[in-house]
């Protein structure tokens, strides 16, 4: 018994210091915590609560949410979707995206397979599998890679030890109306004090949606079906030993915004895992590997001038180690060396169908040319209490990567367009970041946060060959000789809170050298068809992005809560032109009242119009929108069992709208009516 | 001290990783050819009758409508093991078409001695195949080692290639019937190719000779995709009738090369002239 007890501290004292060390860092966290149990030390959409005296979370999700996972990244504070489809959107933060952010799932660094960014990281975990996502603008918040923008973390839902109930899990099916979607949940946990197991499952079905009014937006289909096993050993009382195995398909994926669709797209990612828990500290090691596979699709499509198969690979291997030591009772130490090497190759074949030339053969190019990337880096960080009100934290990032074109033909073809690809590109970058902290009384708390950040251009930055962008109609080209993109940036931020209210507020500036954009080269042929011209990456000499963002939340009686949140960003290129991809502002208002058991939220979303377009990546103004969704859900018990039913109404005026950051205009989905049961055990 | 051997642990299998995921790829080493005529294509062989000497004629590949490299191994008749590498080669290519007979034009070997082979090596532009008559390759041979000349003449087919490397036309600025021939990208691949033309005018039936003052333009164009490539090099005169520039493939698959022709005055000779060129 004495050794359970002993263990069930040593997991508990673990769970307390990792969430402490979260709250940390969390004053620029937005974080979304979706399993129940580390609820107490951070909250919703980046509204920082001190201890556990206010919750003024209004919840979102409960464990068997019939919410997607970019559904779930849209909650973040700073947050905006990239949307192409019906299925996976790309999340963006504060008008930064893809390369300028790092996405990482349990720390794993992973890339997307698809050359048209059509398979962002958050498309390959499904949500009934995360148990939180957080982002942060400190670009030294995942030690995994350098970047601008700051990162993405998503922390998957591992098994649980239990003393108590050896079995336990959930299932559950829904149907959401608009759009005719299927969705079932499993979950299985197998937990005794040395071992635990869990099986996570999750499919998904949709056929085409409806807009508001009702119009049927063509290829917004798509299927899913996402697996998460996971299995914890207990080495000692201090020791764990994790294995994590995810498997996801999608299949027959609509794009709408783009020319083609995707038959097929699918995740695998592994991972051996040791966690030591220190008297002063932890250890963390991990070895992983993701294999992504990506195949576009034509075939489905009514106007196709010529067949493509556009098939896209990215491997990714790396290990690393978090270090986290409190070495002195002011400092704790944080030193964190990392390393991966991925690979990414695709490649495009077109097929003729000229009748008058039937011998003419397959053309063929490689569009991705077998880049190898190495990366190694150590991030040392330190958080130094210097008294009871205030707290600095600050830390450093130094990472060496090369990357190098390993295949013969995808020389050639760069040396055909004038770019030497031959010797490797190799960036040394370094990331210091400092946040200080005051808190000034027992209302306010104070903060600032400053750092200078480097990243290296993405795959298809640097080596990209005729990549089509369908919202600007531009065949992009890579360039293997561009340099780093740096940016100082800072945010300044307050906090308020008296009794059961609360209000924050942050300014935020980035100033970019050598942003990475596509620039107009008219000396090139577009190569896809209906193609304006081709774009070639190109440092612009600087850009800036500003913004704000405010929340408001409080109780208005005692089961009553409100929130409200404001974001907006502005972001300037060189010639003072808007940079593209730059959300409007935006305002979410969340009321949530909970009477027994039952529990009803009430959210408004709002747009500006976005007036600020870059008309040469294809964009014009965007109009104002606004929606409301309810819902309500109740556990109830019955034959013995306990249930949870959940009913949802997305878009409940049927609005037709859609987003600034919606590729080509496409309206999302109308007025949908969601049913989820789920079965407890 | 436990943390520091965790972190030293940590390292080794960091280290460990990264050497596990270095690969040799060792190429393979590509053995040496030992007969000096491998890879090229045996065209026939007969005697030089005078010279003392027979010849055997080898080219690059069949012999083709358009641009061909033609060797000539020349022996000595009494001892046909003795290479004579001594000599002075002049052609005289002629096709009967039973009405009339004509020429094509070429570049003599003369005294130029192919390095690898140590056959005379010179070129021969055939400017119709063989179904439209027979081609007859008359090779002089002076051999300088016995001081005797002779002629050997050997019957050889021309066929017309599937892609046309042979473009004929009359100008539109002084009507001279002019022949281009592309010589290069032989092997067309993605990428940057040499883009070589040979171009003659017919002076008369039996006179070709080369003409280098001529301004060409080119532009290649994917046809079925719309779309050209960027960074081309426009052939210009390096004399003896060869143009020498480059052409850019990015992808695989059915190219056009669309060539303009005009004088250095800037007149019209010709438009709308191309060569298909595909590849896998």
């Amino acid at each position: 018994m004495n050794t359970i007890k002993h263990i069930t501290i040593a997991i508990i004292v673990g769970l307390i210091f990792q969430s402490y060390a979260f709250s940390q860092t969390s004053e620029e966290t937005a974080k979304i915590i979706i399993n129940d149990s580390l609820k107490s030390a951070i909250d919703l959409n980046g509204v920082v609560v001190f201890g556990d005296s206010v919750d003024l979370e209004i919840k979102t999700l409960d464990p068997t949410s019939d919410l997607r996972t970019d559904e779930v990244v849209q909650e973040l504070e700073g947050v905006s979707m990239i949307r192409r489809g019906n299925y996976a959107a790309e999340p963006t933060f504060r008008g930064m995206s893809s390369g300028q952010l790092s996405v990482t799932i349990d720390g794993m660094k992973i890339f997307g397979a698809c050359t048209d960014k059509m398979d962002p990281v958050s498309s390959y975990v499904s949500s009934n599998n995360l148990e939180s996502v957080s982002v942060s603008s400190n670009s030294n918040h995942t030690s995994q890679g350098s970047n601008v923008g700051g990162g993405f973390d998503f922390q998957t839902k591992g098994p649980m030890f239990s003393t108590e109930k050896e079995f336990s899990g959930s299932a559950g099916l829904g149907y959401q109306t608009n759009g005719n979607g299927r969705l079932a949940d499993f979950n299985l946990n197998y937990g005794d004090s040395a071992w635990a197991v869990n099986l996570n499952a999750n499919y998904q079905k949709f056929d085409n949606y409806n807009a508001g009014g009702g119009e049927e937006i063509l290829y917004t289909q798509f299927e899913k079906v996402n697996f998460a096993l996971s299995a914890s050993w207990m080495l000692s009382s201090t020791e764990i030993v994790k294995a994590q195995l995810i498997y996801d398909d999608a299949y027959n994926v609509g794009y709408p915004a783009l020319p083609m669709d995707v038959s097929f797209a699918g995740g695998r990612i592994y991972s051996l895992s040791y966690k030591k828990y220190l008297k002063k500290g932890s250890l963390d090691l991990k070895a992983y590997g993701n294999n992504i596979e990506h195949i576009m699709d034509d075939t489905k499509r009514e106007f196709v001038p010529i067949h493509m198969d556009m098939p896209g690979r990215s491997d990714t291997y790396g290990a690393f180690a978090n270090t986290k030591l409190r070495i002195h009772e002011k400092h704790t130490l944080t030193i964190n060396p990392d390393y991966y090497y991925n690979v990414s190759f695709a490649d495009m074949k077109m097929y003729p169908n000229d009748p008058n030339r039937p011998e003419e053969p397959v053309m063929y190019m490689i569009t991705w040319p077998d880049v190898r990337r190495h990366s190694g880096s150590v991030l040392v960080a330190d958080k130094f209490q210097m008294n009871n009100t205030s707290t600095l934290t600050y830390s450093g990032k130094i990472e060496y990567v090369t990357s190098k074109v390993f295949s013969d033909f995808g020389l050639r073809q760069l040396e055909a367009i004038g770019k030497d690809g031959s010797q490797p590109s190799s960036y040394l970058l370094g990331n210091v970041d400092v946040l200080y902290q005051k808190e000034l009384n027992e209302n306010w708390q104070v903060f600032g946060q400053a750092g200078y950040a480097e990243r290296q251009p993405t795959v298809s930055e640097g080596f990209g060959f005729y990549l089509f962008n369908s919202m600007d109609a531009y065949d992009y080209i890579g360039d293997p000789s561009l340099k780093k993109e740096k940016a100082l940036k800072g945010t300044l931020g307050v906090n308020w809170k008296k009794n059961f209210t609360q209000v924050e507020g942050k300014v935020f500036h980035y100033q970019f050298q050598d942003y990475i954009i596509g620039i107009v080269d008219s000396t090139f042929d577009g190569m896809t068809i209906g193609s304006e011209g081709v774009k070639i990456y190109e440092n612009n000499a600087s850009a800036s992005i500003s913004g704000f963002e405010i929340n408001f939340a409080t109780q208005l009686f005692r089961n009553v809560k409100f929130q409200n949140s404001t974001q907006f960003s502005y972001g300037l290129d060189n010639d003072k032109h808007p940079l593209q991809m730059i959300p409007p502002l935006q305002n979410t208002t969340k009321l949530g009242y909970i009477y027994k058991s039952l529990e009803f939220r009430l959210e408004a979303m709002v747009a500006a119009m976005q007036n600020n377009p870059r008309v040469d990546a294809g964009e014009s103004s965007t109009p104002s929108y606004g929606i409301v969704n309810f819902h309500a859900q109740s556990p109830f018990t019955l034959f013995n069992q306990k249930w949870n039913a959940s009913f949802r109404v997305n878009n409940l005026f049927d609005a037709n709208y859609w987003d600034h950051l919606d590729w080509n205009s496409i309206p999302r989905p109308g007025r949908s009516f969601v049913f989820k049961l789920a079965m407890k055990f | 001290m436990r943390t520091l051997k965790n972190i030293a642990y940590l390292f080794m299998a960091l280290a460990v990783v990264s050497f596990a995921s270095c690969n040799n790829d060792d190429p393979e080493p590509t053995p040496t050819p030992t007969d000096p005529f491998a890879g090229l294509t045996y065209i026939g062989e007969t005697s030089a009758v005078g010279a003392g000497a027979n010849v055997k004629i080898y080219a690059d590949e069949p012999l083709f409508v358009g641009y061909n490299n033609i060797y000539v191994a020349v022996y000595d008749s009494a001892n046909t093991s003795t290479q004579l590498t001594d000599g002075h080669i002049t052609f005289m290519p002629e096709m009967d078409m039973g009405m009339h007979q004509h020429a094509c034009p070429y570049e003599d070997p003369s005294t130029t001695v192919d390095a690898t082979t140590q056959a005379f090596k010179g070129a021969i532009v055939f400017i119709m195949p063989s179904t439209a008559g027979s081609w007859t390759l008359g090779v002089h041979v002076h051999n300088h080692a016995n001081g005797h000349s002779g002629m050997a003449m050997l019957p050889v087919t021309v066929v017309e290639p599937t892609e046309p490397k042979l473009i004929t036309f009359e100008s539109d600025y002084d009507q001279t019937k002019l022949f281009v021939t592309r010589i290069e990208p032989k092997s067309p691949e993605v990428g940057i190719n040499d883009f070589t033309l040979g171009i003659y005018k017919r002076e008369s039936m039996m006179s070709f000779p080369a003409v280098d003052d001529l301004v060409v333009s080119m532009e290649p164009e994917m046809p079925t995709m719309g779309h050209g490539s960027p960074n081309n090099v426009d052939p210009v005169s390096v004399g003896n009738g060869m143009y020498e520039g480059k052409v850019n493939f990015t992808m695989t698959g059915y190219w056009k090369v669309n060539l303009d022709f005009t004088t250095a005055n800037n007149d019209t000779v010709k438009t709308g002239q191309y060569f298909d060129i595909t590849f896998q």
